[in-house]
C-alpha cells in the first residue's frame, strides 16, 4: 500500500510540475536530450572524410553509369574559334578521358563525372565544357550506352592564377539503387569513387 | 439427485509439455508464414517499373499509330556508318540509323516530346544531338503532317534489332501511352555494309509536307 501510496505521490508532483512548464522550457529540454544523446556518438565533432581508392593514369574505373579513364591534362590558353573564357586572360584547364556509358540509357550527366578538387583559381566546380574529339565540337551534352567516345572536361581557370604542373583528378560514381522517394532503381548517390594522383599537365 | 462429479485423471507432466510444444510450434509456423508473406512483398515492389511501365500501342513501318498528342507513321529506315547534315561529316564509334517518319500533333501545336530507339536488350537511345535533325524541336501544327527523318547512333550489336519509341512526355512516361514501331530486323552482314561504305550519306535537313 505504502509503495502504492509513493508512486500515486510522484505521478501528481510530476503532474502538477508539467501543468507549470511553458512550451519553452519543454523545447528547451528536449534540445538538451538532443545534445546529451547525439554527444554519445560524437556530437557535432567532425566526422573522418571517407577515403577512396587512387588509381594510376590509363587506368579504366567503373563508376556505375559509366568507365572512364584518364589519359591526359593540359592547360590550354584558347580554345577558339569553338569558345572564348568568359573573362579575358583566363585560361582552360582539360582531363582527357576515354568514356563509355555502362547505363542502359543515353547519359546526358556528364557533369558529374570529374572534378579536380585541389586546383585552385577554377571559375566552377563542375567542368563547364565537354570536348568530343571525334567530333572536335563542344557541343555534345550526353551520350550514348555502349559506344566509348574520347572526350575532354574543360574548366575556366583564373589566368592570375599559377598554372599547375601536376594535379589530382577525382572520379565520381553513382549507385544503382532503389529511391526511398519513388521506390524506382536509379542512379543515386553522386560522389567521389577514386582518385588519380599527380597526373602531369602539359601545356598547350 | 445429484450426479456425483467425475473427475478426470490429472494429465501427466510428458502430455502438458507435448501439448505446449505443439502450440510453440503451431505459433511459430505461423510467425514464419507471416514472414513468407512479407518477404513477397518487397519482391513485387522491386518490379515496380514494369508494373508502372507504359501502354504500348505496338506498330511497324507503315503503320499509322498515336499517342494522346501525335499522330506518327514511319515510312522507312536506313543505316550508315558516316552521315552528313548540313556542313559538317560524323562519323561514329557504333552505327547511324536514320529513321523516315511522318508527324503531325492531334489537337494542338506542340513539338515531339519524346523519340527513342530501344534495342533488343531494352537499351534506350534517344536523339542525337551531334547533328542538326529536322524534326527535333520543329513546332507541329495540328492536322499537318510534316515528313522528315530522325537520327539515332547505337552500338553495332544493337542496330540489328531496335524499335522507335514515341511518348508525350520525355521525363516521366509511366503508364502512359506510348508508341513502339518495330523496325525491320537486319542482319549484322547488312550493318557490316553499311559500316564500310566509304560514301557518306546525306541526312535530310529539311521536313517536308508531301
Amino acid at each position: 500500500m505504502s509503495g502504492n501510496g509513493g508512486t500515486g505521490a510522484a505521478a501528481g508532483a510530476l503532474r502538477g510540475v508539467a501543468s507549470h512548464l511553458s512550451l519553452r522550457w519543454v523545447a528547451a529540454g528536449i534540445a538538451v536530450l538532443t545534445v546529451a544523446a547525439s554527444g554519445l556518438f560524437g556530437g557535432l565533432r567532425p566526422t573522418e572524410k571517407p577515403t577512396v581508392p587512387v588509381i594510376a593514369v590509363h587506368t579504366a574505373f567503373d563508376g556505375g553509369p559509366w568507365t572512364v579513364t584518364v589519359n591526359r591534362a593540359l592547360t590550354l590558353k584558347t580554345l577558339e574559334p569553338l569558345k572564348k573564357t568568359e573573362k579575358a586572360g583566363d585560361r582552360w584547364v582539360a582531363v582527357r578521358v576515354r568514356m563509355e556509358i555502362n547505363a542502359n540509357e543515353t547519359w546526358n550527366r556528364i557533369d558529374d563525372v570529374i572534378r579536380l578538387p585541389g586546383v585552385k583559381g577554377l571559375r566552377t566546380v563542375e567542368p563547364s565544357e565537354f570536348y568530343l574529339v571525334r567530333d572536335e565540337s563542344l557541343l555534345v551534352r550526353e551520350l550514348q550506352p555502349g559506344i566509348p567516345e574520347e572526350v575532354a572536361f574543360l574548366w575556366q581557370q583564373d589566368g592570375s592564377v599559377p598554372r599547375p604542373e601536376a594535379m589530382d583528378v577525382e572520379l565520381w560514381g553513382m549507385t544503382h539503387r532503389k529511391s526511398s522517394l519513388t521506390d524506382m532503381i536509379e542512379w543515386l548517390d553522386s560522389g567521389p569513387r577514386a582518385l588519380v594522383l599527380d597526373v602531369p599537365v602539359e601545356d598547350r | 439427485m445429484i450426479e456425483p462429479r467425475t473427475h478426470r485423471a490429472p494429465r501427466g507432466r510428458f502430455v502438458e509439455g507435448l501439448a505446449s510444444l505443439g502450440s510453440l510450434a503451431g505459433a511459430g509456423l505461423l510467425i514464419l508464414v507471416a514472414l513468407a508473406v512479407g518477404s513477397l512483398i518487397p519482391a513485387s515492389d522491386e518490379n515496380i517499373e514494369h508494373r508502372q511501365r507504359p501502354y504500348a500501342v505496338q506498330g511497324g513501318v507503315g503503320d499509322a499509330r498515336s499517342t494522346d498528342k501525335l499522330d506518327i507513321r514511319v515510312a522507312g529506315v536506313r543505316g550508315a556508318g558516316k552521315i552528313k547534315d548540313d556542313d559538317r561529316t560524323h562519323d561514329t564509334g557504333g552505327v547511324w540509323i536514320i529513321v523516315k517518319v511522318r508527324v503531325a500533333t492531334r489537337t494542338e501545336a506542340g513539338l515531339i516530346p519524346y523519340a527513342a530507339a530501344r534495342d533488343r536488350h531494352g537499351r534506350i537511345y534517344e536523339l542525337s544531338s551531334r547533328i542538326e535533325q529536322s524534326l527535333n524541336g520543329r513546332m507541329l501544327q495540328p492536322g499537318i503532317p510534316l515528313t522528315g527523318e530522325l537520327v539515332f547512333e547505337v552500338p553495332k550489336d544493337a542496330a540489328t534489332d531496335l524499335t522507335v519509341l514515341f511518348a508525350d512526355n520525355s521525363l516521366d512516361r509511366r503508364m502512359d501511352r506510348q508508341v513502339e514501331i518495330a523496325l525491320p530486323t537486319v542482319d549484322k552482314a547488312t550493318v557490316d555494309r553499311w559500316l564500310a561504305d566509304a560514301a557518306t550519306t546525306l541526312i535530310d535537313t529539311e521536313v517536308s509536307t508531301a
